[in-house]
């Protein structure tokens, strides 16, 4: 059974070991090509490392810069969204996204959130869902060992103490399980970014259907509804209407 | 039917009697000699008229009307005669010392008029003769106390109305601010239940009480006088003393015998003097009235701004002063700039006795033109109260980029934000270093693992759970805990049979004990009770199958006989033993 264990372990570390130095040298040629302003080529490095399934911050924050030195500011804001998704507090992420957001033609005027509104959404946003799962795990984790520990030392003096942690760890491990979920549900292929220069946002996900509005590179949206090759979206402003698949990347 | 009739000829006699006498109208008053700030009443009384009689009031000099008029009818009914009475009556208040004539007032009723003869009234001045002042004499009157009586255009003088009384006050409202021509009045609210302070007023001591409290600004110079505050308060007077002459006894001297009640009385205040000053010369040239203390900030909502898209400047002025009857300075733009209709808001509130906060307008500005555009700083001139001398204050430059909207027409434009214009200076920032971790794709966020550390913690909780209730349950029942017990036992005792091996002696006891104490328990009897026979009778009472019964009972039997009659079975230990394992597995599995 030992002998098991071992072998898997070492399977496992040899394969981790494999794909860190197979994506981290992909990587660095990346990197080295885009100091070289061969941006194009840099952009061909990183979505191999995509393509393999590898996934970092890093590597979606390149990647959007990348894509902003090309101009093409739709790749650039879907790149650095998902950057964002992964490390929802680094300050560079944070400000190329904002950078990037000022070369977009659609602009939109809203109205300010009030303070408290504010601070509930960027306390929402603050944290990437591995760091949430991890919140949550170690949460549950607490609340069973106190739990635990309160069953045994039910008879002691000390068993109350545990029944209050286990009762706060309860009522925090319900908390972050809930916005775990909520977030999970919230964070996956929910947001679409227009790719392409400008878009006709229809009317319904018919072809040939009336045109509501035209939509300009960069602009973000929520989805709503899903068809085969149609999503219905929301932009900022509240309006609302059909885009075909091709036309938008998800995040 | 007759009671009827009977009811229309006295209704015709009443009227008859009303109409046929001619009315006669008089005038009085209750006081031919006041005092100044007293106060009497001028009664109208027409006697033989059914008519209300309608008046026109004459002007009164030094006396100002404080009252009225109040209506009274009353109908009198005299040897079979009926007369009206109606009667009107003026409260006056007497303002200053000298000789006030109420001139003759014309009095109508209905198509006739008829002439009130002219009264006179002697106003003497409080303290004519008196060696004290008259206020000490009254249990209640009112003070007009100003901040202070010499200011300039603009600068507020509070006045405070303070009640002073010896006797009970049940109300303290007052409706209505005195008239001050010459200055604007705005009052300062307060509780309507105002603290009473205690204070000694000319060596007697009062209860006081602020009624109101009015901020006036002097609108022009000279000698301004507001008038007194007129006010009707409830108070507590002496009742009539007959209880005291009837009962001639300190008991009944007790207040609360002594019947004092509610009466509604007039209170007037002392008129107030203030000397309005001039502003000092010489003004400058935009100044607009402005005293007090003020600052004044002009911002644009943005300063980057895309060409005939709108964008707000706002002027705030702050501080403290003359709100009311100041004006925010204009914003002149220029000819490439569009400037809409302003809108205009307020937050001004009374702090400290003096009027602050803030005004401001809001101009919609829509540049024409591409590029650097900048207006000068607003101004705004004021009087400033602690240093005798004018302020200019200024907002400082207004400057705003204006962009071209280039290439086709966004779908919504908006302008800037400050952050953003912040943000415009700055560039994209650099790439991270190859250095960072990956991680496997976008692989399920509730992966195996973190399912399987969830349940393996319920597991682990619900297992201790199931163990200590087990427990807990064992702890109760001492059947239940010997039937759990009874296999571990038996093993037991086996293993001590085995080492025992070669010392047959003990072996029988030992393995009969083993059977006997595992049956004994399962089936919840007694051991030391247990013999063989009641054994095996108890087997067959739970149905156990006979073959099991009968080797138990044969097994038993041969352990006793060799007990008891060591070698009467020819068997060696071992077999003896595995026997004895074999039936308990048997056993095991039945009982």
């Amino acid at each position: 059974m030992r002998r098991l264990t071992i072998i898997l372990l070492a399977g496992v570390l040899s394969l981790s070991t494999a794909w860190s130095v197979d994506f981290e040298s992909l990587m660095f040629s990346g990197n080295k090509l885009y100091e070289q302003g061969n941006f194009d080529k840099a952009i061909a490095e990183y979505e191999k490392i995509i393509r393999a399934d590898g996934v970092s911050p890093a590597l979606y924050y390149n990647l959007g810069c990348a894509y902003f030195s090309l101009e093409d500011y739709g790749q650039a804001i879907l790149n650095f969204e998902k950057a964002r998704q992964l490390a929802p507090r680094d300050p560079d992420i944070q400000h190329n996204l904002e950078f990037t957001k000022l070369f977009l033609k659609d602009r939109f005027d809203l109205p300010e959130p009030m303070p408290l509104v504010e601070w509930f959404s960027t306390l929402w946003r603050s944290l990437s869902l591995t760091e949430l799962r991890f919140l949550e795990t170690v949460l549950f984790i607490l609340m069973i060992l106190s739990l635990i520990a309160y069953r045994l030392l039910m008879d002691q003096y000390s068993g109350r103490a545990f029944l209050m942690v286990s009762a706060l760890t309860g009522i925090l491990f319900i908390l972050s399980m809930g916005w775990l979920w909520n977030r999970a549900s919230a964070d996956q292929d929910k947001m679409a970014v227009l790719l392409v220069s400008e878009a006709n946002i229809s009317s319904a996900p018919v072809p040939g259907s009336s045109t509501l509005f035209v939509i300009h590179k960069g602009t973000t949206a929520e989805i709503l509804n899903t068809t085969d090759s149609w999503y219905e979206i929301r932009l900022l402003d509240g309006k609302t209407g059909w885009i075909l698949h091709e036309a938008v990347g998800i995040y | 039917m007759f009671a009827i009739s009977r009811l229309f000829v006295v209704m015709m006699l009443v009227v008859g009697s009303v109409m046929g006498a001619s009315p006669t109208v008089t005038a009085s008053v209750d006081a031919n000699r006041v005092m100044v700030q007293d106060s009497f009443t001028w009664t109208i009384t027409v006697q033989g008229s059914d008519a209300m009689p309608q008046i026109r009031l004459p002007d009164i000099d030094k006396l100002a009307l404080l009252s009225g008029p109040m209506q009274s009818s009353s109908y009198t009914y005299v040897n079979g005669r009926m007369s009206g009475k109606k009667t009107l009556t003026y409260t006056f208040v007497a303002l200053e010392a000298g000789r006030a004539v109420i001139p003759p007032a014309k009095v109508f009723l209905g198509d006739n008029s008829y002439l009130t003869k002219r009264l006179v009234v002697d106003i003497v001045a409080s303290n004519q003769g008196q060696p004290k002042s008259k206020t000490n004499d009254r249990p209640v009157f009112l003070k007009a106390i100003p901040s202070k009586t010499s200011i300039f255009i603009g600068e507020p003088v509070s006045v405070k109305y303070k009640l002073y009384t010896k006797v009970g006050v049940y109300n303290y409202q007052v409706d209505k601010l005195p008239d001050a021509v010459g200055f604007w009045a705005s009052e300062v609210e307060q509780s309507s239940q105002p603290r009473l302070v205690s204070e000694v007023f000319d060596g007697v001591r009062y209860n006081t009480a602020i009624l109101k409290t009015v901020l006036y600004y002097p609108t022009r110079s000279g000698e301004l006088v507001i008038d007194p505050l007129k006010t009707e308060l409830e108070i507590e007077v002496k009742g009539n003393q007959r209880n005291r002459r009837l009962f001639n006894d300190p008991f009944f001297n007790d207040p609360f015998f002594s019947g004092t009640r509610k009466a509604t009385r007039n209170f007037l205040s002392n008129p107030v003097k203030i000397n309005v000053k001039q502003l000092p010369e010489p003004r400058p040239a935009n100044f607009s009235g402005a005293v007090g203390k003020f600052q004044i900030r002009a911002n644009l909502d943005t300063n980057a701004v895309v060409v005939n898209d709108a964008v707000g400047l706002n002027i705030v002025l702050s501080g403290y002063g003359n709100f009311e009857s100041l004006r925010l300075p204009e914003f002149k733009a220029p000819e490439y700039i569009d400037v809409f209709k302003p809108e205009r808001s307020e937050s001004i509130s009374i702090k400290n006795l003096r009027h602050q906060g803030n005004k401001k307008v809001t101009y919609l500005l829509v540049p024409r033109e591409i590029g650097k555009l900048s207006f000068d700083p607003i101004k705004f001139t004021y009087f400033d109260l602690n240093t005798g001398k004018y302020v200019t204050r200024s907002s400082g430059k207004i400057q705003m980029m204006v962009y071209d909207a280039a290439g086709t027409q966004p779908l919504v434009t908006s302008g800037y934000s400050r952050e953003e214009v912040a943000l415009m200076r700055d560039d994209i920032r650099y790439i991270k270093a190859a250095d960072d971790q990956f991680s496997l794709g976008q692989s399920s966020l509730f992966s195996t693992g973190f399912w399987s550390i969830h349940l393996l913690g319920i597991a682990a909780t619900l297992g201790l759970f199931g163990y200590q209730f087990r427990m807990r349950q064992l702890q109760g029942n001492i059947n239940l805990r010997r039937s759990v017990k009874a296999m571990r036992e038996a093993k037991g005792k086996l293993r001590q049979a085995q080492k025992l091996t070669g010392n047959s002696s003990e072996l029988p006891s030992l393995l009969h004990q083993c059977i006997v104490g595992f049956i004994g328990a399962r089936l919840n009897a007694a051991e030391n009770a247990l013999d063989t026979t009641e054994l095996i009778s108890l087997l067959r009472e739970k149905n156990i199958s006979g073959e099991i019964v009968a080797e138990s009972r044969h097994f038993l039997e041969g352990l006793t006989l060799d007990r008891f009659a060591p070698g009467a079975v020819q068997q060696n230990d071992e077999e003896l033993i595995k026997q004895t394992q074999e039936l308990l597995q048997r056993l095991g599995k039945v009982l």
